[in-house]
């Protein structure tokens, strides 16, 4: 057995006893018994009297590889990452995207639990109020020119349960999806300067994911295809728009379509609040778009 | 007391132990706290492990309880270290505990011998 600690492990062992002893108010006996607790085990390991357990060697292993979380996302940097099967990807972006797009635009981002019963219950309604309207105006032409429209009990009751199973169908997307978000979130670098949901989009490539910025960089990762990161001192100018692809934008979403060197403008994403995005990505913006 | 490597019902017993085990070990031969660990440890051959620290609440429950008393001496590493020796209050109840501890191993030793099939 070694006979003397080295001065920092000295401190560290006296660093514990103080956490435990000084600040209960416990005597300066106990402090002392303690430490001699701690110099003895530390002495052995040192000195190999004391044995390494499986689980040591795993604790000793793992602290001395890092945050995982920051490797995760460093990695994926580099490597970026094929997540899903391919009928994975036909899910997600048929639904997450497409369908989203079809229906009302992009609002359904950000993915919070607390939108996927909202949205769903505004689709219902929102539905609901449009065939009572259609309905109402054709009752109302039927009185006064006797045209026989379709009106009868079948047909409003078909109508209402549509509206209805729009409603479910949203939730079920918004809940699988969201889902997905929040997993996808939690895998990823903890210390963005910005970080929200978006709609990630390359080519005709729609995607919900999530937008970052950290280290000069704009990074995008979304749940259908790979990461894509791109330095802000690449991005040569942004166009700001309201609408993609035939889908109306509504509200405060923007999609930033980006124009970025040596890759072309077919890569931007939509986000709900812009405006720390448009004073995080700098002043790059199209004539006209902003 | 706390203890690794077991499960919440393995860990309860050994909990409802702890006095008998430290005594036990303390009746062999007097000895301070990392040492009475170490030999716990050796005892236990691998069933469970000790959460090293928490086995000095214990010590000092027993030392006001009379149980144990204490003095600090120089040990074979040439530190000085605060040694437990068992008294004789603490004998007769490692003697009453161990007895009662028996009585409970008998029981379920009966209790197994039962054909449950």
């Amino acid at each position: 057995m070694p006979e003397e600690l080295s001065s920092e492990l000295e401190r560290e062992i006296s660093e514990i006893c103080n956490k435990i002893a000084k600040s209960h108010g416990l005597s300066d006996e106990v402090r002392e018994e303690l430490y001699g607790h701690l110099e003895d085990k530390a002495l052995a390991y040192i000195g190999g009297d004391e044995s390494l357990s499986d689980a040591d060697v795993a604790l000793l292993v793992k602290e001395h590889f890092g945050d995982q979380s920051n490797l995760k996302a460093m990695l994926g940097e580099i490597h970026g990452s094929r997540k899903f099967s391919f009928a994975d990807e036909l899910t997600y972006s048929g639904f997450g995207g497409n369908k989203a797009d079809d229906f009302w635009g992009v609002f359904i981002f950000p993915w919070k639990k607390a939108n996927r019963f909202l949205y769903s219950a505004y689709i219902a309604m929102g539905t609901e109020l449009l065939v009572l309207f259609i309905l109402g105006t054709l009752q109302i032409v039927n009185l006064f020119v006797e045209a026989d429209l379709p009106v009868s009990g079948w047909f409003w009751g078909g109508f209402s349960f549509l509206s209805v199973f729009m409603g479910v169908i949203f939730y079920l997307t918004y809940l699988i999806v969201g889902n997905k978000v929040d997993k996808e979130r939690g895998g990823l670098r903890k210390s963005a300067e910005l970080q929200d949901d978006c709609m990630f989009i390359h080519g005709a490539l729609e995607s919900p994911g999530i937008a970052q910025i950290y280290d000069g960089k704009l990074v995008l990762t979304p749940l259908v295809s790979d990461q894509v990161t791109i330095p802000l001192s690449d991005i040569e100018s942004i166009e700001e728009r309201h609408w993609y692809n035939g889908s109306q934008y509504w509200g405060d979403n923007v999609y930033f379509k980006l124009n970025v060197r040596d890759k072309g403008s077919r890569i931007g994403f939509a986000v709900s609040r812009p405006a720390p995005w448009r004073q995080a990505l700098g002043k790059k913006w199209v004539p006209g778009t902003n | 007391m706390a203890v690794l490597g077991m499960d919440k019902n393995q860990k309860e017993l050994v909990g409802a132990s702890t006095d008998i085990v430290i005594l036990g070990v303390l009746a062999e031969e007097p000895n301070y706290g990392y040492m009475i660990v170490k030999r716990i440890n050796e005892v236990a051959d691998g069933l469970f492990t000790w959460q090293e620290g928490t086995v000095y609440p214990v010590l000092h429950k027993l030392e006001k309880e009379k149980l144990v008393r204490t003095q600090w001496q120089t040990a074979d590493s040439g530190r000085r270290r605060k040694y437990y020796y068992i008294t004789a209050k603490g004998r007769k109840a490692l003697e009453a505990r161990t007895a009662r501890w028996n009585e409970f191993h008998g029981m379920i030793s009966r209790l197994m011998e039962v054909d449950y099939a």
